[in-house]
């Protein structure tokens, strides 16, 4: 077991693209890391390169004391899951199981007992003799999981394992992964879009974007106090609202005013970098259960009234998407069943600014300056 | 004519050329066969069907078999010969030509293409010849072996390439991770994954030894080193054509690779078909 540090991380390919650019990340041990962004920001590129499956361009990558750079793959001491499974097709589940074993010249009866203990771990006892193209997705999946877990790597590397799977499969297997790491207490580092995934499964999460590391905490935390816009609009279901205004002060209260004159008087409690915005173009962010309809809203809400556009039942609650005069975009309130609204309506939308955030300038990666003083961008 | 009756003639003309291709396909295997079993007076008088089945002369299959007998084994020899030579150059190339990114890598793919254009068979028999001799290979079946090796290879190389570069890289990469070289990724999920196409190249590469006439007819001189199709020319008689003897020799001549054929052709037919439809 080992932790994987990466300092500096380069890639840069032949053609010129700047896929990382000096990515540093310590992976501590037996931490499970969910690498997660777009597609292109450079989250597969930087876990080929831990599994030195990509050269790299500059920079070094570590696992334990043990510098990885020049290190074939195979000598990495570490074990991958791809999105593909990558299972040999002409071989049993048994024989892809022990495939790594017998290369390793592992005794016969040890490789035996490994797979066996494996596949009772992963139920696919009775599978054994199958050929690949013989099993269904989900038992696909195990099956490349077996083959990592008979190992006994350093770290497991995923590359966005879950996403051949149906929605229904997804969830199962997202939640026997997780028990599984919890188990083999060995450092993972997995690679997804899908933020639902990197949410319920990370012990951390990293949010790149074009090829940079933009913030690195605990899923709660970067769901909470994101870092920038780009990681506020990224995780979350549905996106964080934004509207663009500019920043005024009228006395002690603090506002964003709109293009068409609407104020949403700001609630934030960490104020030190607004003065510096003063007169600026910001955005305001605002999740969507933080928008409240007038009955059940809390006190101490900016008030704007909005055109009810459509409204979607997800039965313990629904989603009102909004139209608010002079924003392009739509904004989503997430409300309780009960809350009566109809297309054309219009509604005194309450915005609890309060847990809202604020960010200097209109462009995508614009930092957030209602975090916390000294705030750390890795954590 | 209603729509269905056009199918239907369609279907019946598509047939009908179907049994044409295979009418002259298998009428000379048949005559092959027929006049093997007559005498010289006998295919005078009655060319076209078999003699009752007691007239059957098998005289000629005994003559046929002492003379091609050890033909064959020679064939045999520089055709398995050439099949393995030709494929031990040619999978390692392929492999690596299809999997590694190096500088110059399509600059040598096209330079070893562009050796198919190069003159070869009559145009290069005297040089051929030279080069032979200067190598002491004269009158030596490893210089047929040599020359059907290593003249295959090339559209080899071209397909195996394509084959490669089909199987997904995922696959290698995972089989690095496990702890698989070159070589080992090359005989543990290459090869077994490429085995309906190197098998289709080694029939191909074998029928193109086991044919091949002018090299034998050039390099061999010994009566006991000489291949099949040489072979065959000497049961051609210089006044007198026996041709129940000389049938009975091409047949015995063909019948390995029918065999090898029948064997195979499943192999075959998915090697031929292999990539035109994602599996």
């Amino acid at each position: 077991m080992a932790g994987i540090l990466i300092k500096d991380l380069q890639k840069i390919y032949d053609n010129g693209y700047h896929a990382v650019k000096d990515a540093n990340l310590e992976i501590r041990d037996r931490e499970f890391m969910v690498l997660v962004g777009p597609s292109g920001c450079g989250k597969t590129t930087t876990l080929r390169m831990i599994a030195g499956l990509e050269d790299i361009s500059g920079g070094e990558i570590r696992i334990g004391e043990r510098r990885l750079n020049e290190v074939a793959p195979k000598d990495r001491d570490i074990a991958m899951v791809f999105q593909s499974y990558a299972l040999y097709p002409h071989m049993s589940v048994y024989e892809n199981m022990a495939f790594a074993l017998r290369l390793r010249k592992m005794p016969k009866p040890e490789i035996h007992a490994k797979v066996m203990e494996a596949a009772k771990m992963l139920s696919l006892g009775n599978q054994l003799e199958k050929l690949p193209k013989q099993l269904s997705g989900g038992q696909r999946q195990r099956v490349a999981l077996g083959r990592a877990i008979v190992r006994q790597p350093k770290a497991f590397l995923f590359d966005e394992p879950l996403s051949n799977l149906d929605a229904k499969l997804r969830g199962e297997m997202r939640y026997e992964l997780k028990s599984l790491q919890t188990r083999l207490a060995t450092t993972a580092v997995y690679v997804t879009h899908d933020q639902i995934e990197a949410m319920t499964l990370g012990d951390r999460i990293t949010v790149m974007s074009v090829g940079e590391i933009q913030q690195v905490a605990p899923p709660t935390v970067v769901y909470e106090f994101p870092y920038n816009r780009f990681v506020a609009s990224f995780i979350g279901t549905p996106p964080m609202n934004f509207v663009t205004g500019k920043l005024v002060r009228e006395g002690d209260t603090w506002s964003c005013e709109m293009a068409k004159g609407q104020r949403f008087t700001l609630g934030m409690k960490e104020r030190g970098k607004l003065a510096e915005n003063l007169g600026k173009d910001v955005v305001l962010g605002v999740r969507p259960e933080h928008l409240h309809a007038p009955q059940v809203a809390p006190a101490g809400c900016a008030v704007c009234p909005m055109k009810v556009d459509v409204v979607e039942h997800m039965g313990d609650h629904q989603y009102i998407y909004l139209l608010l005069d002079g924003v392009e975009d739509t904004v989503i309130m997430k409300a309780p069943p009960q809350v009566k609204a109809a297309p054309g309506d219009i509604m005194p939308v309450h915005l609890d600014t309060a847990a809202g955030h604020l960010f200097a300038g209109t462009h995508e990666h614009a930092p957030n300056i209602t975090l916390p003083a000294g705030f750390p961008r890795q954590q | 004519m209603t729509h269905q009756s056009h199918l239907r003639f369609k279907e019946w003309c598509k047939h009908a050329l179907l049994c044409c291709v295979l009418f002259f396909a298998f009428v000379p295997f048949f005559l092959m066969l027929m006049i093997s079993l007559k005498t010289n007076d006998q295919y005078t008088t009655n060319p076209w069907w078999f003699d009752a089945p007691s007239q059957w002369c098998w005289a000629n299959w005994t003559k046929g078999w002492n003379t091609v007998g050890h033909y064959i084994t020679n064939s045999i020899v520089v055709a398995v010969g050439s099949v393995l030579l030709c494929l031990t150059i040619s999978i390692p190339t392929s492999y690596v030509i299809a999997r590694y990114r190096f500088p110059g890598r399509e600059l040598v793919y096209y330079a070893l293409m562009a050796t198919m254009f190069l003159p070869g068979g009559a145009a290069a028999l005297v040089t051929t010849f030279k080069l032979i001799s200067s190598m002491g290979l004269v009158n030596n079946l490893a210089a047929l072996v040599l020359l059907s090796g290593i003249g295959g290879q090339v559209s080899c190389v071209f397909i195996l390439r394509q084959f490669i570069e089909e199987i997904p890289k995922e696959l290698f990469e995972s089989a690095s991770i496990d702890g698989a070289g070159h070589l080992r990724q090359m005989w543990s999920i290459m090869l077994p994954l490429s085995g309906p196409v190197i098998g289709t190249l080694a029939i191909m590469n074998f029928l193109g030894a086991w044919n091949d006439l002018i090299m034998p007819l050039i390099l061999l001189r010994d009566d006991q080193m000489l291949t099949i199709p040489v072979g065959l020319m000497r049961l051609d008689g210089e006044y007198v054509k026996m041709w129940g003897e000389l049938m009975a020799g091409y047949s015995i001549a063909a019948i390995p690779l029918v065999i090898l054929f029948l064997f195979t052709i499943r192999l075959f037919v998915r090697g031929l078909t292999a990539g035109a439809v994602k599996g």
